[in-house]
């Protein structure tokens, strides 16, 4: 009788400390996403000197600054006989004044010197208040990831001292980056930055050093890059340009997720 | 002979019958017997649950509800291994040997900060020897691969890894990530 007793209120105890572990889980997840978004770092690759690539899924929340607009990215790569190939991938881009994105992506061929062939379109609606990400597919179907957005402050500009991350598997020497001052773009204010990146002779079998370079201009209200060219021997250029830029605030139907089928991650 | 022994035995029986008769008319009821039911009956109330308040309720229920609670707790705990487990197995997918950068990949020398997107698509290689990328929902000809692509609103579309896909998955995107495919 007495071992019985002493059996149900272990159980008892047992049961109050899951029930207990479960809804302190519960709160701490609430906690979490509740909590307020972090400021973005100063650079993109801010304390880091061997990063592989930037992140890839990277979300800023930018509000009060709504736009929509059309970046085209074309690269040329010229052969050894003379003969050009032409490439190009197109970004619409939509966002609206509480930092909701909508990005289109008509994508044609992607990567360097062997590049994947593709001829797809994705979607993808970003809400950082919710901390989700919608990829939309022509055939209906959404898929929701969650995202980790940084809050980006005008104030904050960013520190081209650090440099662009280092590619962790290339053998990359790469200059400071250079500033080139301001211009008006399209009735925006452009910051210009320069940097150079050098493979040494002999690193991949190569006679002489490959010399690589990219140009940025950022527009300082909108917080995106709207031109950039970026050089590569191995590839060749890519020019960077965002078109049809339009102040206004977006219509808002072009941020909601069509219902049904949702899937989490 | 017969019909002398059928006799002896119908009046053996006769006999035993009459004794029966008078024993049962020699039985009269105890003159206590009532008053030891009604002592017997008096005691059981003294002794039952309903004397000593509200009713409880039988303890039977008790195994069952243990039973309930640790095979719930086996459940949940079961859901958190399998998720760590699922995604374990996904990490050592990823980190495998067959899983590979591009060749000569291109530098990053983004400088500004920019938004990006990163996904997967299947893709298999052409008699050229070059990447093409294929229809998630038909059958592969060659080794098909997922290639992690991951795109930039700085104008920069980058493959980060080629994972050969696994051949015992059903044809399909997995998990649907895969962009469609016009």
């Amino acid at each position: 009788m007495a071992s019985r007793r002493i059996f149900s209120r272990a159980l008892a105890l047992l049961g109050a400390f899951g029930l207990g572990v479960l809804s302190l889980h519960a709160q701490a997840q609430d906690q979490s996403r509740e909590a307020a978004i972090p400021d973005c770092p100063p650079a993109p690759a801010s304390g880091s000197t061997a990063v592989a690539h930037s992140t890839p899924d990277n979300v800023r929340l930018v509000t009060g600054a709504p736009y929509s607009a059309l970046g085209t990215s074309q690269t040329v790569t010229t052969l050894p006989d003379g003969n050009r190939v032409v490439r190009q991938n197109t970004i619409r881009l939509w966002r609206d004044s509480t930092g909701r994105t909508r990005s289109e992506f008509s994508l044609s061929s992607i990567g360097g010197p062997t590049p994947l062939e593709v001829n797809a379109t994705v979607t993808v609606i970003d809400d950082p208040s919710t901390r989700e990400r919608h990829m939309l597919q022509p055939d209906g179907r959404v898929v929701t990831v969650p995202i980790a957005p940084c809050r980006v402050l005008a104030s904050n500009e960013p520190d081209l001292t650090v440099g662009p991350p280092r590619p962790a598997g290339l053998p990359l020497k790469v200059s400071q980056p250079v500033k080139l001052g301001e211009r008006q773009l399209d009735g925006e204010t452009v910051a210009g930055s320069r940097v150079e990146a050098t493979i040494p002779a002999g690193a991949v079998g190569n006679d002489h050093p490959i010399k690589m370079s990219a140009e940025q201009w950022y527009g300082k209200d909108l917080q995106v890059v709207v031109e950039a060219t970026y050089r590569d021997p191995r590839t060749g250029e890519t020019r960077y340009k965002l078109r049809e830029i339009r102040r206004n605030e977006p219509d808002a139907s072009l941020f909601e997720v069509p219902a049904g089928g949702i899937k989490r991650r | 002979m017969n019909e002398e022994l059928a006799g002896n035995r119908h009046s053996h029986t006769a006999l035993l019958l009459r004794q029966y008769a008078r024993d049962l008319a020699q039985i009269a009821p105890s003159s206590d017997l009532d008053a030891r039911i009604d002592a017997l009956v008096a005691a059981g109330r003294q002794n039952s649950p309903a004397s000593h308040g509200p009713v409880r309720r039988p303890r039977r229920l008790l195994p069952f509800a243990a039973a309930a609670g640790i095979a719930a707790l086996a459940i949940i705990f079961g859901i958190l291994i399998g998720m760590r487990l699922e995604q374990s197995r996904e990490l050592a997918a990823a980190n495998s040997g067959q899983t590979h950068e591009p060749a000569w990949p291109t530098a990053d020398l983004t400088m500004w900060p920019s938004d990006s997107v990163s996904f997967k698509i299947p893709a298999e290689y052409s008699a050229q020897g070059t990447l093409v990328a294929v229809d998630p929902n038909t059958r592969n000809t060659s080794t098909r691969y997922w290639i992690d692509v991951v795109v930039s609103n700085d104008g920069t579309f980058r493959i980060q890894k080629i994972v050969p896909a696994d051949p015992k998955q059903k044809q399909g995107a997995p998990d649907g990530i895969a962009p469609h495919i016009q």
